[in-house]
């Protein structure tokens, strides 16, 4: 299935993109993360990092389906 | 109400007229006077608040004075809660200012948050976020998170028993400041998330909104991207197993 995933703030850096479609397989969100991690290292950088499926931030174990938008961003912690 | 001094924002339908008599019988405490806390109390102050506490326990330096606008050249090395006590003064006689040289944690968290309508987070890291969110969430007291590095930041208003808290949605709850001069941030970055987190907190005091959306805005691209954080059940801090917990 077909995901459009963007990239946000330092992660258009660490990606060298603001977005990108790709084929993955069946996988619920926190895994399409681990797979984005190893795709690209530095965002292992941040322990953690915050995901918005479709626009709205929710819980980790929700399955992808195919024309899904996965929004990533980094948990910035300055003030 | 020394009318002449608001009638500007008094003009804003958004304030007119009720909103500026809450603006000025709301207590607000600040924690964290650093880019953002320093900003938003100038802000808030400006606007009317006429009971602030502030807190802080760190000195003054060189490397703040880009962003940290209630702190001059020969303040360097002076405490920052005195310092801006004191400039909050001069800038409104009628507030009064509480300031507190104390870092928050898990211990004085209780009592510094108590006596606030609204908790404003100038934090720089991840551990005191959470000791105002678990303290907040305990206190059934609003607060409104806002974070800034580089460019971009985020706001979300954080109403306990109403939005989702900040460990809803995966924000870390442990790691100590990186210092901003590593890290970097511009200034005007932080001017503009001071100023959406300012606005966030008039909009819970004198509308009682109740909208705990996440709000991005990166200062340089530039955007904005609003999104909904849905509460999560299974939070550890507001989910309904802690909560009733704590009850
Ligand atoms: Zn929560």
């Amino acid at each position: 299935m077909k995901i459009l995933i963007k990239y946000y703030a330092k992660y258009r850096d660490s990606t060298g993109k603001k977005e990108e479609i790709l084929e993955v397989d069946e996988m619920n969100v926190r895994e399409l993360l681990g797979f984005l991690r190893n795709r690209y290292p530095k965002l292992s950088g941040d322990k953690t990092s915050l995901i918005a499926l479709n626009n709205r931030f929710g819980k980790e174990e929700v399955q992808l389906s195919d024309g899904d938008t996965v929004s990533v961003f980094p948990p910035v912690s300055g003030g | 109400m020394v009318l002449e001094k608001y009638l500007s924002q008094i003009a804003v339908k958004e304030i007119f007229p009720e909103g500026q008599k809450r603006i000025e019988s709301s207590s607000v405490v600040v924690i964290g006077m650093g880019g953002t806390g320093s900003s938003i109390a100038e802000i808030l102050v400006r606007m009317g608040v006429q009971k602030i506490t502030i807190v802080d326990n760190d000195t003054i330096e060189a490397s703040n004075l880009n962003r940290q606008s209630l702190y001059m050249e020969s303040d360097i090395g002076l405490k920052k809660v005195d310092v801006a006590k004191e400039q909050l003064v001069r800038m409104n006689e009628s507030v009064a200012v509480n300031a507190i040289d104390q870092k928050l944690n898990f211990l004085n968290a209780e009592e510094i948050l108590a006596g606030g309508d609204i908790i404003m987070d100038g934090t720089d890291n991840y551990s005191a976020r959470n000791v105002i969110n678990t303290t907040a969430f305990r206190l059934r007291k609003s607060w409104i998170f806002s974070a800034v590095e580089g460019t971009y930041g985020y706001v979300k208003a954080i109403i306990p028993g109403r939005t989702s808290c900040l460990s809803c949605f995966g924000y870390p709850d442990k790691g100590e400041a990186i210092s901003c001069t590593v890290q970097g941030v511009i200034p005007s970055a932080v001017k503009a998330i001071s100023s959406i987190a300012a606005t966030t907190a008039i909009k819970v005091l004198i509308k009682n909104e109740q909208n705990g959306d996440l709000i991005y805005f990166d200062s340089w691209k530039p955007s904005l991207e609003v999104m909904p954080i849905p509460k999560n059940e299974k939070c550890k801090v507001c989910g309904v197993v802690s909560e009733t917990q704590i009850s």
